[in-house]
């Protein structure tokens, strides 16, 4: 990844030892953030500080450089986080550069007046490590990296100190998916490996509990898309959760990690992406009529056909004649790749947390298809199985909040993609039919968010009419068989 | 396909239009604060408005409040934090005709500011910082008052009539604090405004933003009742309007900058912007070169080369370099007492006075020429 904030650099002469870290390749430009906490170094010597290289970040507005002004520290000075460091200009901004570390300044890379890159090194920064934990691990590294006696483990490539990690909660490195570099297996795959073991097993001791069903009301628990309410009149609750109620009088602090870890992450980044919504309802009676009918079909064929895999079809449909919906910003280089194939992103809510997995290639598949592959991908959410050939290469996005509740919603769109649709619930609203007469429609409301860098409002409100209009009238689906 | 696109479109196009533009247009009132607060300063003293703005930068909490400050000065010029007021200023001008020199700590160029202008910054939160969104509200607010032709070019000036500029924009950014700010001219006194930006200096080489010359010319000569009190009104209004707000006074008022009691360390920050380091010291490092040719000394025309080196608004060094072998002794002579007593001297008269009394005593002493002065001009 070009734009990795920061490098790791090592004095030579330490005992080389592979180090981890976060490859931003996998999940959405995650290596763009800065994660001190993962660095670990492997070495003989008594000096346990890291030495990283600050590179100025990107201050936006498309600056490619500035020019140093002032600098406000000097190699030997105590710098802490947020404190200032420099100031920057470009043609018409000042900006401050502030520290994002703890540690010692060491080297200046720039002098006044000099042109500074964004992307490149500004000073290096000292950093402090948690010195009693890392003597204790060296010295166990030596003697654990020598004796390995499980031949698979040697396969997944791990740091020692994730392989120590996974001996010590008696799990076998290949049963994890390793998210880093070359498949590597980094600690937070280990601990998202425990937890949703964890989940699991609690999973199954609680099936035995009274779980709604899932036909009247709406779950939190269930994954999206399984059923979307279609009455209106009754207003029912959502059922309490199954899960026993947290402590009452105590507060709770935990780290963030895995899942919530990476939503706080890819959340973070798509902070950077001005958005526009457009909203609009979509008159679906035809299609709920029709659902009624293929359902029975589609159960002969042993699939649960909801809604969701139509709605899927029709957006894939719809991104035929706007491609650049479909497409992938790379902020960095201002280039968009239009993307050939149309991944749909699903997203799920599942014991782990909110995850996207997506269904490939729907430019190919039928409906029937691609309600067989949701449920798969279903089934592989609840059990916790979700993983990385699921999770990535999604080019679109559509979230069904509807199947817990609501109308309107403004979906957070997940770079480097451009788009992302929130369906909300289908409810039955009255609607004026020919001649003034008042009929009984079912109404769903679609909220789109797009990235105003690359779409244009035309656009996006051109697209959302042509999804809507094979929604509102299901045949036209016939017109493009191919 | 296309035909029943075709059909369905045109339908449609008409329902939509209505509604998406609606929903499009408060859709994006999402990523703006909760709250907005329009400030008038009751000062009409370029410091303690820059004082007051500073203080709000570093001190204010954005994270749910973006700031609408408005103000407008006595005749002063102010340049960009990275400027060159020696280069972008007719200084000379300035202190004889009364009138106050800045330094921001924004960027972007230098601008002439009077009772004719209005300064206006918004002060937000760094993740809600955007200049063409600012300057479109006020080229907005603006226009719905009066017909004028006003749009915002890639520079981020605003420009009237497609040609003249009616505003320069600058901006200042932190981890989690920016403002944007920009002037809007519409009645100043413009021949006032070009004899003192216009400065005599040349020769200099320096890594200094330089300001791009326009032409100017004042929003009253095309609207002709345009005040500054109904153009605050307007604009300040708009802001408010942007989130359905009207103007109150919870939400906007008169503001006096120099109140240590509800900005606590306003003064400090005011004394800073008026000392001579601030506003001659911050200058980076420049030098100036300059040839002096057409004497004749004993039937031979000389050439003088001048070298000065100015740190930190400071003369760290002169050099002369004469194309006249007979005088090298004089020139050595010069410039080893230049080595000797410049050392850090401010770009200023009483210090450079000093430096040219002493210089002559110097030669005099050395010399006993009667035209000893008509041979050097400091």
């Amino acid at each position: 990844a070009q734009n990795q904030p920061f490098h790791h650099s090592r004095p030579s002469g330490w005992l080389a030892c592979c180090c981890s870290y976060h490859n931003g390749q996998n999940k959405a430009r995650l290596g763009q953030v800065a994660l001190p906490l993962q660095w670990r170094t492997f070495m003989t010597s008594a000096d346990l500080f890291d030495i990283v290289q600050y590179k100025l970040s990107d201050i936006g507005e498309g600056i490619r450089e500035v020019i140093i002004v002032e600098w406000y520290v000097k190699p030997g000075d105590k710098v802490n986080q947020f404190d200032s460091v420099c100031e920057v200009k470009s043609d018409k901004a000042s900006v401050t550069i502030t520290s994002r570390y703890d540690g010692f300044v060491r080297k200046l890379y720039h002098e006044v007046d000099a042109v500074a890159l964004v992307g490149q090194p500004l000073l290096d920064i000292e950093i402090e490590e948690s010195a009693e934990s890392e003597k204790q691990e060296d010295v166990r590294e030596i003697d654990g990296g020598s004796v390995s006696k499980d031949e698979e483990d040697k396969k997944s490539l791990a740091t020692p100190a994730v392989r120590r990690l996974a001996i010590e909660n008696k799990i076998s490195l290949s049963d994890v998916i390793g998210t880093g570099k070359d498949g590597r297996v980094l600690k937070e795959d280990v601990i998202r490996y425990l937890e949703s073991k964890q989940v699991a097993q609690f999973e199954k001791s609680s099936a035995s509990k009274d779980v709604p069903s899932s036909q009247s009301t709406s779950i939190p628990q269930t994954p999206l898309g399984k059923s979307i309410p279609t009455s209106a009149a009754k207003v029912e609750f959502p059922a309490q959760p199954v899960s026993s109620p947290a402590q009452v009088g105590e507060d709770r602090t935990v780290p963030l990690k895995g899942v919530n870890k990476a939503m706080f992450k890819i959340m973070s980044e798509a902070l950077k992406i001005p958005p526009f919504g457009y909203y609009d309802e979509v008159d679906v009676s035809q299609l709920v009529d029709m659902r009624k009918r293929l359902k029975v079909i589609a159960q002969q064929r042993g699939i649960q056909l909801t809604y969701m895999p139509i709605f899927i079809k029709a957006v894939s449909l719809s991104l035929l004649q706007y491609p650049i919906l479909n497409s992938s910003l790379d902020a960095a280089s201002e280039h968009i790749t239009y993307k050939a194939s149309h991944n749909i992103g699903v997203a799920m809510d599942t014991p782990e947390g909110l995850l996207v997995p997506s269904i490939k290639n729907v430019q190919s598949l039928s409906i029937f298809e691609i309600a067989a592959e949701l449920n798969r991908l279903q089934s592989l959410g609840l059990a916790g199985k979700l993983g990385t050939a699921e999770l990535s290469g999604t080019t679109f996005s559509l979230s069904n909040i509807g199947a817990i509740g609501g109308t309107y919603a403004r979906p957070i769109i997940m770079p480097p993609n451009v788009a992302i649709g929130a369906i909300g619930k289908i409810q039955i609203l009255p609607r004026f039919a020919a001649q003034g007469a008042i009929k009984e429609a079912h109404i769903m409301n679609i909220s789109w968010s797009a990235d105003h860098r690359v779409i244009d409002g035309a656009t996006m409100a051109r697209f959302s009419n042509l999804w809507k209009q094979y929604l509102e009238e299901p045949t036209t689906f016939l017109l493009n068989l191919k | 396909m296309y035909l029943i696109k075709s059909s369905w479109g045109c339908t449609n196009f008409r329902r939509f239009t209505k509604s998406c533009y609606f929903r499009w247009a408060s859709s994006t009132s999402a990523s703006r604060a909760a709250n907005r607060v329009v400030l008038i300063s009751t000062s009409d003293s370029i410091y303690e408005n820059l004082a007051l703005e500073e203080w709000m930068y570093e001190k204010t909490d954005f994270s749910d409040t973006d700031y609408l400050l408005m103000w407008r000065n006595k005749p002063a010029v102010v340049f960009g934090r990275h400027q060159n007021p020696w280069l972008e200023v007719n200084i000379p001008l300035a202190s004889t005709d009364g009138v106050d020199i800045a330094r921001r700590c924004s960027g972007g160029g230098t601008v002439y500011h009077d009772e004719g202008n209005l300064n206006l910054s918004f002060l937000k939160s760094r993740l809600r910082y955007n200049r063409k969104e600012n300057l479109h509200l006020v080229v907005d607010a603006v226009k719905t008052r009066w017909d004028l032709d006003l749009i915002v070019n890639d520079r981020d000036d605003i420009l009237l009539d497609h040609f003249y500029k009616v505003s320069g924009t600058a901006a200042k950014l932190g981890r989690t604090q920016s403002f944007h700010h920009f002037t809007l001219l519409f009645d100043v006194d413009t021949s006032r405004l070009s004899r003192l930006l216009d400065s005599p200096m040349h020769g200099v080489d320096s890594k200094a933003t330089k300001s791009v010359p326009s032409s100017v010319l004042n929003l009253k000569e095309k609207a002709l009742d345009m005040t500054f009190e109904l153009l605050v009104d307007v604009i300040g209004q708009r802001f408010l309007q942007q989130i359905d707000q009207q103007m109150t006074p919870q939400n906007a008022h008169f503001i006096n900058p120099i109140n240590e009691a509800e900005f606590p360390g306003i003064k400090d920050i005011l004394s800073r912007l008026k000392s001579w380091n601030w506003i001659y010291g911050k200058t980076p490092k420049f030098s100036l070169h300059r040839t002096f040719s057409g004497h004749e000394f004993r039937g031979h025309v000389c050439t003088l080369n001048t070298e000065i080196n100015i740190e930190k608004g400071h003369v760290v060094s002169i050099s002369l370099h004469l194309n006249y072998t007979d005088l090298d002794w004089l020139v050595t002579t010069l410039n080893t007492f230049y080595s000797e007593n410049v050392h850090n001297l401010a770009l200023e008269n009483q210090s450079l006075s000093q430096l040219k009394e002493k210089c002559l005593t110097h030669i005099e002493t050395l010399l006993s020429l009667e035209n000893t002065e008509a041979l050097f001009c400091c």
